[in-house]
């Protein structure tokens, strides 16, 4: 049966790409969350919260991939532009608005995680715990704004964190959406 | 609690062993498995290392074990084969519609889910028999892109709610895995399960972020790296489709 298996891996045909084609909207979306996931992914590591500090856990190894991530972010400003299809107004131009969205995108998926462990008790559930001491307590919400406002710090555009709390916060983490009969549209800067 | 193999098949005791050095390297679909791909090349000063332990694993269950509605290690994809027994797989899906919304929406995953398996919020639920020989993997393509591809393995995307009734003994095979076209969901997933942990799934984040931070290393390499090359290839391709990337 170990071998019948091996077979069925093997059947799956080698059709998809392991690089995104950012062209295409849906590709995009996912690098586009996974450059999020670069900023976020201490504030989501419970290990990050723990006292006194787990030998195993270094928080250098993350910051070759945040490093990485900004350089794509960098790479994507210059190279492509956010257009929408029909050209309806939304408040941006097409030269500000993969920018703008790009950090809207970010700030939004962190007030809702923060707006989430605030809001655990109405959710009825039981939020990531860190140990303190020979303790497992719950990662609180003050501990992850604070996670928040020190890891994002010097984000390019982080400052605009003060109004976005002023905000309700997003229902999602999905994408901010596009007026009504519009789509986003990525193409090539010429 | 530790037994062996015979003990396990002999025991009238109603278990289910979810961690078992069972899966001898078998690894996940390396065709879907966008993080091995990336593992293949090492990026200066970042861990080399695969956690083998959490990402290939195998499941002991004696018959009318049930795991109720959960969702799988933080972010991951699954794929699960099996060798011996009978497995019913219930998948629950949100509205069509909806779902790219619920996907990403907290208060889905929340007590709801767990405990009333998110009628409420009018999700569906459809089962899947898994047999020997059967293999149930996994992923991806959200179904609004399904006619654009070729294929579409679309059952176990990460943060997929599912419960599992073992119907006979049972010894199956399983992973973990990232891949590309899930990996949005695998970002909402990991969110999800910091704000509900344990509420909502069996296990907590662990080494495998690694895996999924080394493809942001992988995409800069291709894209930013390889800027040229990248862009004549999309510019040939245009906005009709994802690329075969050769790589």
């Amino acid at each position: 049966m170990f071998d019948a298996i091996c077979a069925l891996i093997n059947f799956i045909p080698d059709s998809i790409s392991h690089v995104p084609n950012v062209l295409m909207f849906e590709d995009f979306l996912n690098l586009a969350m996974l450059l999020n996931y670069a900023e976020l992914v201490l504030v989501v590591t419970p290990a990050r919260y723990s006292s006194p500090c787990l030998v195993s856990f270094q928080q250098t190894v993350y910051q070759l991939p945040r490093q990485r991530s900004r350089e794509i972010r960098c790479w994507l400003l210059e190279n492509f532009r956010l257009t929408l299809d029909p050209p309806v107004q939304d408040g941006y131009n097409d030269d500000e608005r993969f920018d703008a969205l790009l950090l809207k995108s970010l700030l939004g998926q962190a007030h809702t995680l923060w707006a989430s462990v605030k809001r655990r008790q109405e959710l009825g559930v039981v939020g990531a715990k860190s140990s303190v001491g020979y303790r497992e307590k719950q990662i609180t919400p003050s501990q992850v704004l604070s996670a928040i406002s020190q890891d994002l710090s010097d984000f390019p555009g982080f400052s605009m964190w003060k109004d976005e709390l002023l905000k309700p916060a997003p229902t999602s983490y999905s994408w901010p959406a596009p007026p009504d009969a519009s789509r986003y549209l990525i193409r090539r800067k010429v | 609690m530790r037994a062996s193999f015979r003990e396990f098949l002999e025991t009238s005791k109603n278990v289910n062993s979810l961690d078992n050095p069972l899966s001898g390297g078998v690894p996940a679909p390396i065709q879907l498995a966008t993080d091995l791909r990336a593992a293949v090349s090492a990026y200066e000063e970042f861990p080399t290392n695969i956690p083998v332990r959490i990402m290939n694993w195998g499941l002991l269950a004696k018959a009318d074990a049930v795991h109720p509605p959960h969702v799988d290690r933080p972010g991951t994809c699954t794929w699960v084969a099996i060798e011996d027994g009978l497995k019913k797989w219930d998948l629950a899906f949100p509205p069509r519609g909806t779902e790219e919304d619920e996907i990403a929406n907290p208060a889905a995953y929340a007590a709801e889910m767990a405990d009333g398996r998110n009628y409420a919020r009018g999700w569906k639920w459809y089962s899947v028999l898994l047999y020997p020989g059967s293999m149930l993997y996994v992923v991806i393509v959200p179904l609004q892109q399904f006619t654009q591809t070729h294929f579409c393995y679309r059952f176990m995307r990460p943060g997929t709610v599912h419960s599992v009734t073992t119907l006979q003994d049972c010894i199956a095979l399983g992973g973990h895995f990232f891949s590309v076209p899930a990996i949005r969901h695998s970002v909402y997933s990991i969110l999800h399960n910091f704000v509900g942990s344990h509420t909502i799934t069996n296990v907590s984040m662990d080494n495998e972020q690694q895996m999924l931070l080394r493809i942001v290393l992988f995409w800069h390499k291709t894209m930013c790296e390889g800027s040229s090359a990248y862009l004549n290839q999309i510019e040939q391709l245009g906005q009709g489709r994802s690329f075969y990337w050769n790589v």
